[in-house]
């Protein structure tokens, strides 16, 4: 029960950033989407802005993985 | 590398501005500083240019020519021989009457193909809508009767009808006989038949319901609907065959005069573009002056063969920019071969300061070390680089560029996939005994998690250092104090981490201590309460590097999968599917998710630390090369 426990506590640490991620690249694609069609030479920054929500989830990713190997 | 700049400044013969000009031209190496356009002559040839080169466009366009590719440097030489032997004043009137006429004759023909497209359609819809009347018109009726055809809104249809039939049962006549043919917005085709002396009283009620009369069109002349098939039928050959005949002249023409107008229009470009800056041209009575910057290094070269050309008609003067100056100079780049290619990364950014630091050399080192890193697999490795080389070859300079950077990938995925042991997974275990280097990154996470968090720590060290020579070089007191300030800290904490995690005893604290202290100083001295946000921010950075092991251990896990379906399926034709669809699926992502990975942790981790963009792209005024003609399509 325990150890299902943590599986589920590491599963949620990456889970719940990952739909806060998508969410949030979802609005900066659909605006930059928009910003390039107008202005192409804008790409660059928008490839960067699209990329910078990831960081959560990485952060989750490590909290998972301190999760399962501290007390798994 | 960022090129020396030199501001140069020519004075020339007034008599020769032109053949001047055209020699800068050609040779492509200066930036032009443009002041406004003086007005007079020759801005007035600069607009007749303008509009000749925009009527040559339009008329490339009317042929539906866009074989941009197909133009060589062969054709525009060719246009150039064949009107510089025109006197300059003369040239635009007469290729613009000679553009008249041949645009007159296409206008023409296009006039008529879509004169002819109009009435094909024309044709087609009468068509169908007689044959779908032919049954009510071969029906025969006692007595002289009136067929006719109307359009009628459908909302009305019941209501005419019925005043129709009142009507005819006025005057003693039997009832009429119609065929409806519903059409589109609530519109539809009434086809009526009724006893000839009731005629105009019919029509009264149908124009009283807002009935308009159905016509064939204009070319049936006076022929009867009911007999009109036969007719239309012909017509609709005839147009058919009038729209074939004329596209193919078209397509004939343009195969023909496409690449003429087009090397024409190309010639006319570059004349237009030599028209600007002699609009632009500082004059005096008997000669003119220009400025602008040449990387030093093809300064002499330029010079000599200016000095060649024009002997004593020109005068040549350089000097290095000043410091205040810096901002103005346009920032040209220079790197080895091998680094060349990743100067596309800058490409989607604005270029660097003149002063500022050229990061190419950095991403040439540490974008396929990371990106390789995270593919880790030496039969991915393999593939990358087979691609690469075909790429390399390829005839388009950012399709080599791409290839020279996948074939730098291609190397560090080798070398990291015999560090992790991989081989399309685990298929270089089961088949030769392959073992990792190093560990297994599927099995053993935690230290590559700590490898990639020591390598996000020295590339953000390294960004910072660049950061604080910078703010040293430029005289920036707040850049170069917060960056190092920044760099103490985080050293003091890594510091900490070395003497808990090594049990030196607690003494050892105090340099990590000093450290801290210093670098406090220096950040609230540089970037006050910023700076320290900044630094926690500098600690998220190094932890965003977490992503190479990430993004590696899951392409790890999905080649072990892929591995499994064989397993579990044998050695089927399915089973080897399946697991073929999982490497390809794999490799994909590999090459896209650690491309694209890898160019985040420099733009956003690494470049936050010291590039500031805020360069002006160097232009020289040159003519342009294959690639950018497609731009006018």
């Amino acid at each position: 029960m325990e150890k299902a426990l943590i599986a589920f506590a590491a599963a949620l640490a990456v889970s719940v950033p990952a739909i806060a991620t998508a969410y949030a690249q979802a609005k900066i694609g659909s605006a930059g989407a928009g910003t390039v069609a107008e202005k192409p030479e804008t790409g660059g920054t928008i490839i960067i802005l699209e990329a910078i929500p990831e960081t959560m989830v990485i952060l989750g990713f490590v909290v998972a993985i301190m999760l399962i190997l501290q007390f798994a | 590398m960022i090129r020396n700049m030199i501001r140069l400044s020519l004075w020339g013969v007034q008599s020769r501005s032109r053949e001047i000009v055209g020699e800068l031209h050609r040779l492509g190496v200066l930036h032009l500083e443009h002041g406004s356009p003086r007005g007079g002559e020759e801005t007035e040839t600069l607009n007749s240019l303008r509009l000749l080169r925009g009527k040559i466009l339009g008329l490339i366009e009317s042929l539906e020519w866009d074989k941009w590719n197909s133009v060589t440097e062969d054709y525009l030489l060719e246009a150039e021989k064949f009107f510089s032997g025109l006197p300059s004043e003369d040239l635009v009137p007469e290729i613009d009457r000679s553009l008249e006429e041949f645009g007159r004759r296409l206008a023409a023909l296009q006039e008529e193909k879509a004169q002819c497209v109009d009435n094909l359609g024309r044709a087609k819809k009468s068509r169908d809508a007689i044959e779908r009347f032919g049954a009510f018109f071969r029906r025969g009726e006692d007595g002289p009767q009136s067929l006719s055809i109307w359009w009628i809104p459908e909302s009305s249809l019941q209501k005419a009808l019925a005043e129709v039939n009142a009507e005819l049962h006025k005057a003693d006549e039997a009832g009429e006989g119609h065929h409806f043919l519903p059409g589109r917005d609530s519109l539809g085709i009434l086809a009526l038949r009724v006893p000839a002396s009731c005629e105009d009283a019919v029509f009264a009620v149908l124009a009283k319901w807002k009935a308009l009369p159905w016509k064939l069109p204009d070319f049936c002349g006076e022929i009867r609907p009911e007999e009109s098939l036969p007719f239309l039928g012909k017509k609709i050959e005839e147009f058919s065959a009038r729209i074939e005949t004329i596209m193919s002249d078209i397509s004939r023409t343009s195969g023909e005069w496409g690449p003429r107008l087009a090397s024409l229009f190309l010639f006319i470009d570059e004349r237009t573009e030599q028209a600007a800056v002699e609009a632009r041209l500082e004059t005096g009575r008997d000669f003119f002056s220009l400025q602008g910057w040449m990387p030093e290094d093809v300064l002499r070269t330029a010079a000599a063969h200016l000095k060649e050309k024009f002997g004593d008609d020109v005068l040549l003067q350089w000097r290095s920019p000043g410091e205040d100056e810096w901002n103005d100079v346009p920032t040209a780049l220079m790197n080895r071969p091998m680094s060349a290619p990743f100067e596309l990364f800058l490409k989607l950014l604005r270029p660097p300061s003149y002063s500022g630091f050229d990061p190419t050399t950095a991403i040439a080192l540490f974008f396929p070390f990371f990106s390789g890193c995270m593919i880790g697999d030496m039969g991915y490795g393999l593939i990358i680089l087979l691609l690469s080389i075909r790429l390399k070859k390829g005839k388009r300079p950012l399709v080599r560029d791409i290839g020279a950077i996948l074939f730098s990938m291609s190397l560090w995925s080798l070398v990291w996939g015999a560090v992790w042991g991989e081989f399309f997974g685990d298929v270089g275990h089961r088949l030769f005994h392959l073992e990792p280097l190093w560990v297994e990154r599927s099995v053993s996470v935690m230290p590559v998690v700590v490898f990639t968090i020591a390598l996000g720590a020295a590339h953000v060290f390294f960004g910072l250092l660049i950061g604080v020579y910078q703010g040293v070089k430029n005289r920036h007191r707040h850049q170069w104090m917060e960056k190092a300030g920044n760099l103490a800290v985080l050293l003091s904490l890594v510091g900490a981490l070395v003497v808990m995690k090594q049990e030196f005893p607690g003494s050892f604290f105090t340099l990590p201590v000093s450290l801290l202290v210093v670098g406090l100083v220096l950040l609230i001295g540089g970037g006050g309460i910023g700076g320290i946000i900044e630094t926690l921010g500098s600690i998220g950075n190094i932890i965003s590097y977490v992503r190479i092991a990430a993004i590696g251990l899951s392409s790890a896990i999905l080649a072990l999968v892929a591995s499994k379906f064989m397993d579990v399926f044998g050695l089927s034709v399915f089973g080897i599917f399946l697991a073929l669809m999982i490497h390809l699926l794999n490799f994909v992502l590999a090459i896209g998710g650690s491309g694209l990975h890898s160019a985040r942790l420099h733009y956003v981790e690494f470049f936050g630390k010291f590039y500031s963009g805020s360069g002006k792209e160097y232009k020289p005024f040159k003519r342009r090369s294959g690639s950018s003609w497609k731009k006018h399509s």
